[in-house]
């Protein structure tokens, strides 16, 4: 990813000067001291770049996001996972998320990008619930998750999910959501 | 002069220069407000979609919620001290005459490829017709401990909009040393 965009950015630098007459050679095009004066007056226009302005460094974004995707997402996995096996069951409320979270595992929307989980399987605790739920491709995955998130939004606030591929091949995502809002 | 008191007078003022020089360090709020319409799109386009793009937000006209998704600029210089956002809040109206509607969003961060992800859902409060609401996600929300910032270049979120509800102004804040 990082080499076409550099090589983007590069060619387009390089390319301003060579386009800028073209631009002015129109009929309504502005006088040529103040068509010069306007382009050169523009860093990226000449050919000595400003020392100060460096070339981002892509490189080193592309990986701070990689970074940044995978601490973010495995610190909220732990904090979810730790928790819910510290957890006893409360039966009463455990039963009945369970329930209300299988309720949200399909919608219309769900059901028209065809992105209905093969199997689904939610347990909860006292706080936190744990959900398995397989599809037949990664893209029905991602479909499903992204609006699943939003149906049990009510439900369940803060959801880790890691993708898996089951022996079959299907997928699989484990979920850790947290589904009890504390008493105000 | 007495050299000790030439000596003291050169230090005392090179210390007011040199705090002269500090007092410019700064520690700079970027805040980057833009309407929905910049950054939100529908999650499922089409042509039975019911997603209006209208200069001043994103509007659900049908009658069933719609799932949009938005992501959001951030600026990225490396080495310079700019970090990731740290704050984003969304503003909801309720275009819808017959009643109440609640919008709910899921805060997603980074791309894909990883294999792992970490959503934070919220849901606003009874919007009334012809009223506002927001959302607002900050550093609380990241599971990383000691969090100043969303953890992330990339931040988006998706958001259930139910039939009348808007997406409005959306504001994106971000932190930078000025380098002093």
């Amino acid at each position: 990813m990082a080499i076409p965009v550099l090589s983007w950015w590069n060619s387009n630098r390089m390319s301003g000067r060579a386009r800028g007459p073209a631009v002015q050679s129109g009929a309504d095009a502005p006088s040529p001291a103040t068509s010069s004066t306007t382009l050169e007056s523009w860093p990226h226009m000449t050919d000595q770049p400003s020392p100060s302005v460096a070339p981002p460094a892509v490189d080193s974004l592309v990986e701070q996001v990689g970074d940044a995707t995978t601490t973010i997402a495995t610190a909220g996995r732990d904090k979810l996972h730790v928790r819910f096996t510290s957890e006893q069951t409360d039966a009463g409320w455990s039963l009945a998320t369970e329930q209300a979270l299988a309720r949200m595992s399909t919608s219309p929307q769900i059901e028209e990008l065809g992105a209905k989980p093969l199997s689904f399987n939610a347990r909860c605790r006292t706080t936190i619930c744990v959900i398995h739920a397989d599809f037949p491709t990664r893209r029905t995955a991602e479909d499903w998750f992204t609006l699943y998130t939003l149906n049990s939004g009510a439900q369940m606030s803060n959801v880790s999910v890691q993708t898996l591929t089951n022996p079959n091949g299907s997928i699989r995502l484990e979920l850790y959501g947290f589904a009890r809002p504390a008493a105000p | 002069m007495n050299r000790a008191v030439e000596t003291g007078l050169l230090a005392a003022a090179l210390g007011c220069a040199m705090l002269a020089g500090r007092a410019d360090a700064a520690v700079v709020e970027h805040v980057m407000p833009s309407n929905a319409v910049n950054y939100c799109q529908s999650f499922n386009p089409g042509p039975a979609n019911t997603i209006r793009n209208r200069v001043i937000g994103v509007e659900n006209a049908g009658s069933a919620p719609v799932a949009v998704a938005c992501n959001f600029h951030s600026i990225f210089t490396a080495g310079s001290g700019s970090e990731p956002p740290h704050r984003l809040q969304i503003v909801f109206a309720n275009t819808n005459d017959g009643g109440a509607i609640h919008v709910t969003c899921a805060l997603l961060t980074g791309g894909p490829g990883f294999g792992v992800g970490y959503a934070v859902v919220k849901t606003t409060p009874a919007i009334p017709a012809g009223a506002t609401a927001q959302l607002t996600w900050d550093a609380t929300d990241v599971p990383r401990s000691g969090a100043t910032n969303l953890g992330n270049p990339f931040i988006g979120v998706n958001c259930a909009l139910p039939p009348g509800g808007l997406m409005g102004g959306t504001i994106v804040r971000w932190r930078q040393d000025n380098g002093i």
